[in-house]
């Protein structure tokens, strides 16, 4: 199982109602219809963490140790699309036909 | 190498090579034929074999396509500068124009801006001609944002390519800078026909991306592969993908993409060395390399996610502790002794796991400890955990039973506790304290379904049926269409209305009958209830209408078998002798041989009986007969298992013996019929004999290749058992078996005996452990004070007085290190 918290997007210290706000958003931008298996995964990290009393469970018992795709999240956390510099567009452009033909 | 490279050179020319001897008509089959397979080397060589027999313009026009399409292929490849060379010979060879937009194109792609400015300088005339220039201007465009600027010269200052250029140079650096407001209105002036459309399409698509990610790649979709733009396309979505995909991706990245991309996504330099260091850990690192990676990226990663992370790895990985300590200071006793739990779990034995939750909640349950919220949430939770991993494989007892009610007093509004703590006093037949939380829970949840449906269930256990009935339709009140209140219903009428026939009230039995047919919803259903009327009817002399009512009940609970095993616990339930009711139904006769369908429709029957039921075993009795003769039918092999599965149940050996021996001889050396035929044969303490222990071993074996756990389980258990005697593992707690006894606790003379006895030869391994560490006199005061149940851990000094002290001991055996009081209720 995907660390709930960073299938929702929320801190280790969220609250019952931001998680649910987050979880909202989530279901939202993921709609079961559009992408059944993740919906699901939304759906049970959201049931894991929900109360104060679910995510004192979490802590205490579960066992599933980081997966790679956990911790790669976790890198991204914090990651906010940054607006690349002229240069770099230069950069790629003038490599353009060479890098898009690779 | 030289030799071996002048080798291949040779075979691969010689597979383009034709034969020699080949017509021109031939050799025209086999162009064409190479050119249409996209063949295009092969087609090279065909037609130029020709041309140099005869000159025509087709074959030269067939010689110029597939040179291109040679071209084509090695640019695809990436091999550029091959590329490049073919064009050239393409031009010379088929005496066609060089300055192609496919040519320049390559040239700009090999880095030779100079040579490509030239041509186009010197061809600019025929390019325009030949309808090249809107191509030309659209790679001239990227080379202009790229910053090579020479290129505007190429064109006239109306050139669309120089007219807005300038427009999307400043786009670009609004974009760059967060002027979104001034990179909307610099692309506005850049026309649907510009060279930079797709320019303009890619700035929009990245402003959107921060707002609405979908409108975005919209907008990129609209740019055509093609285009000399679309490696920015590529590289935004790469951006945007998440981080294992994008490190996927990043593998087959230029340079210039990779840093673009990553820019883009916001990693910075150490994000991306880390997450290229846990992408060469793989999928599925071991244990101990993830834990090593946690540790030594715990500044980026979060202190508090990686500890929390490497906790869990702990679970499994023991060994991982000391770099645990090391990196992040000591683990907490609590933690530790939470771990070693959750790792018993795995595969420790029940008593164990419960013990050592136990020994993780001590610290924590102390009233000044536990007063904290949190904290009694979590010994709350810890104690609910330990019972639930208790029940799964053993019975409920008095620990389990002390820690539920602690968990309750501790987290008082848990309403599925309160229901499992019913639901367990009642099988225990602790009625009172059924009740009792069924008061708490009914005070606190008074008009919840689940809790009045067991208040109906603990009401009818006590044979409250009145009170029962009430329960029920306030159950019924809140959820109308609730099965299990209706059956419970049901059930309650009828056994009310056998209480009242016991009674000779037979008129409120009649009712209670009457009420019962209220709840019935299928014909089984009916059909008991027509049984019970007919011994009413019975009991009133009616002995006409108590034959109809037989009949009529016997055909509902389905004939047969199944319908005289209802009919004789019907009997039993009314404590009526059933072979005299048996012969007062007058059923239709058995026939000699019963079919496959009424020793199914049976075993359907008993699996919905109560078990627990006394009568059931009585009832069987009358059945065995025609059940034994019938293990000859022709049952499929999953039917024959589940009937064996039925006398293991019931514990009807001989049956399950016949009917694993029948099995066997259809389906021999089946691993699950060599476990019912030996373990329903086995007597009881006497040693399996060889043959049974090596067909054993040997379905062993079978039933692991295939996969089949739980006969691979019941076989291990049945070896082991078959050994000399041996300490049950499975023993709740403690080796002698006092914990429920310990209510009344021996004294005197039958506590002295009882110590004579564990004391005497090889009794159980602790007592010979306690006589090896303590001497017999040791042994046996410590024995007096525990199962006199006055053992104080504190007064171990005291019992011993006089005597040499315990050994110490490098592992202490958990059962005789009790150090707290509460922990020697386990015994």
């Amino acid at each position: 199982m995907q660390d709930p918290y960073l299938t929702l997007g929320v801190t280790r210290d969220a609250t019952d109602e931001s998680i649910h706000q987050a979880y909202l958003t989530a279901v939202r931008d993921c709609p079961a219809e559009r992408d059944p298996q993740a919906f699901q995964s939304i759906r049970s990290a959201y049931e894991s963490i929900r109360t104060k009393k679910s995510r004192l469970d979490y802590a205490l018992f579960n066992t599933d140790p980081p997966t790679s795709a956990d911790l790669l999240q976790r890198l991204s956390k914090g990651s906010q699309s940054q607006r690349p510099r002229v240069e770099l567009f230069r950069e790629l452009l003038r490599a353009a036909p060479r890098a898009d033909k690779k | 190498m030289a030799r071996k490279r002048k080798k291949n050179r040779k075979s691969r020319a010689g597979s383009a090579n034709l034969p020699v001897n080949l017509s021109l008509e031939e050799l025209e089959a086999q162009g064409g034929k190479h050119l249409r397979a996209g063949k295009y080397r092969e087609a090279v060589t065909a037609f130029k074999r020709m041309l140099q027999q005869e000159n025509r313009p087709e074959w030269l026009e067939s010689l110029a396509e597939a040179y291109a399409g040679r071209a084509q292929g090695l640019a695809d490849k990436g091999m550029f500068k091959e590329a490049a060379v073919i064009w050239r010979n393409r031009a010379e060879s088929c005496h066609r124009f060089l300055a192609e937009p496919a040519y320049i194109e390559l040239l700009l792609q090999t880095g030779q801006i100079e040579s490509a400015l030239q041509l186009i300088q010197q061809q600019r005339r025929q390019i325009e001609e030949r309808g090249y220039l809107p191509r030309l201007r659209i790679l001239c465009a990227v080379q202009v944002l790229a910053g090579e600027e020479a290129f505007l010269n190429l064109f006239a200052k109306d050139d669309p390519l120089r007219r807005d250029f300038p427009v999307a140079q400043a786009a670009l650096r609004a974009y760059c800078s967060g002027q979104d407001v001034e990179m909307e209105q610099q692309l506005k002036a850049i026309p649907f026909r510009s060279p930079f459309r797709d320019f303009r399409q890619i700035l929009n698509a990245l402003s959107l991306l921060e707002i609405d990610a979908s409108g975005a790649y919209g907008l990129l979709d609209r740019v055509d592969a093609g285009s000399p733009f679309h490696v920015l396309c590529t590289a935004i979505r790469a951006s945007q993908s998440p981080a294992p995909d994008f490190l996927r991706d990043y593998q087959n990245m230029g340079k210039a993409e990779r840093r673009f991309a990553t820019a883009l996504k916001g990693w910075s330099a150490e994000q991306l060395r880390l997450a290229q260091e846990l992408r060469q850990l793989g999928d599925r690192p071991s244990t101990d390399r993830l834990l090593r990676f946690l540790l030594r990226n715990k500044e980026i990663l979060g202190d508090e996610y990686v500890r929390e992370s490497a906790m869990r790895i702990l679970v499994f990985h023991p060994q991982g502790e000391a770099v645990f300590n090391k990196s992040l200071g000591q683990l907490s006793p609590f933690h530790r002794e939470r771990i070693a739990s959750l790792r018993l779990e795995e595969d420790g034995p029940p008593h164990e796991v419960f013990n050592s939750w136990y020994d993780a909640c001590v610290r924590l349950d102390q009233p000044e400890v536990c007063q904290d919220p949190e904290v009694a949430l979590t010994l709350a939770l810890i104690k609910r955990r330990m019972t639930r991993q208790w029940l799964r494989s053993q019975p409920a007892n008095r620990p389990v039973f002390a820690a539920l009610e602690r968990a309750l007093q501790l987290d008082p509004e848990d309403q599925p506790s309160y229901l499992e703590l019913i639901r367990l006093y009642r099988e225990e037949d602790k009625l009172k304290d059924a009740r009792r939380l069924l008061d708490q829970a009914l005070s606190r949840y008074p008009e919840d379904a689940e809790v009045l449906t067991e208040a109906v269930e603990t009401a009818i256990a006590s044979s409250a049926f009145k009170k029962a009935a009430r329960y029920a339709r306030r159950t019924l009140e809140l959820d109308p269409i609730n099965p299990k209140v209706r059956d419970i219903l049901l059930h309650s009428h009828l056994a009310h209305a056998r209480k009242q026939v016991q009674q000779k009230k037979l008129m409120l039995a009649r009712k209670e009958l009457e009420e019962a047919a209220n709840w019935a919803r299928t014909e089984q259903a009916l059909g008991r209830i027509d049984l019970a009327q007919a011994i009413l009817e019975l009991s009133d002399g009616n002995r006409e209408e108590a034959h109809r009512c037989f009949l009529s009940g016997f055909e509902r609970t389905g004939g047969g078998l199944a319908g005289r095993f209802q009919l004789l616990m019907e009997a039993g339930r009314m404590q009526r002798h059933m072979a005299t009711v048996l012969k007062q139904a007058q059923l239709p006769k058995l026939p000699r041989q019963v079919t496959r369908d009424q020793v199914l429709a049976l075993i359907h029957a008993l699996s919905e009986a109560d078990e627990n039921e006394g009568m059931l075993i009585e009832a069987l009795e009358f059945l065995e007969t025609p059940l034994k003769s019938a293990a000859k039918l022709d049952f499929s092999q999953p039917e024959m298992e589940r009937l064996c599965e039925t006398w293991l149940r019931l514990e009807q050996q001989d049956l399950r013996t016949r009917y694993a021996r029948a099995a066997l001889k259809r389906w021999p050396d089946t691993p699950v019929f060599v476990f019912h035929q030996i373990d329903a044969s086995q007597e009881m303490f006497i040693d399996l004999s060889t043959r049974d222990r090596r067909q054993l071993e040997s379905a062993y074996q079978s039933a692991r290749a295939d996969g089949d756990m739980r006969t691979v389980h019941r076989i291990g258990e049945l070896l082991d058992a078959g050994l000399p005697f041996m300490e049950p593992d499975d023993a709740p707690f403690d080796s002698f078996g006092f914990e429920e006894s310990s209510e009344s606790l021996p004294e005197g003379e039958e506590l002295e005996h009882i110590i004579d006895m564990l004391m005497k030869g090889s009794g159980p391994p602790e007592v010979e452990e306690m006589k090896r560490e303590l001497g017999p006199e040791g042994a046996r005061r410590l024995l007096r004070e525990i199962l006199g149940g006055n053992f104080d851990p504190g007064r171990l000094d005291d019992i011993l007085g006089g005597l040499a002290q315990p050994k110490a001991r490098k592992q202490p055996r958990k059962k005789l290190t009790i150090d707290d009081p509460d922990q020697f209720e386990l015994f």
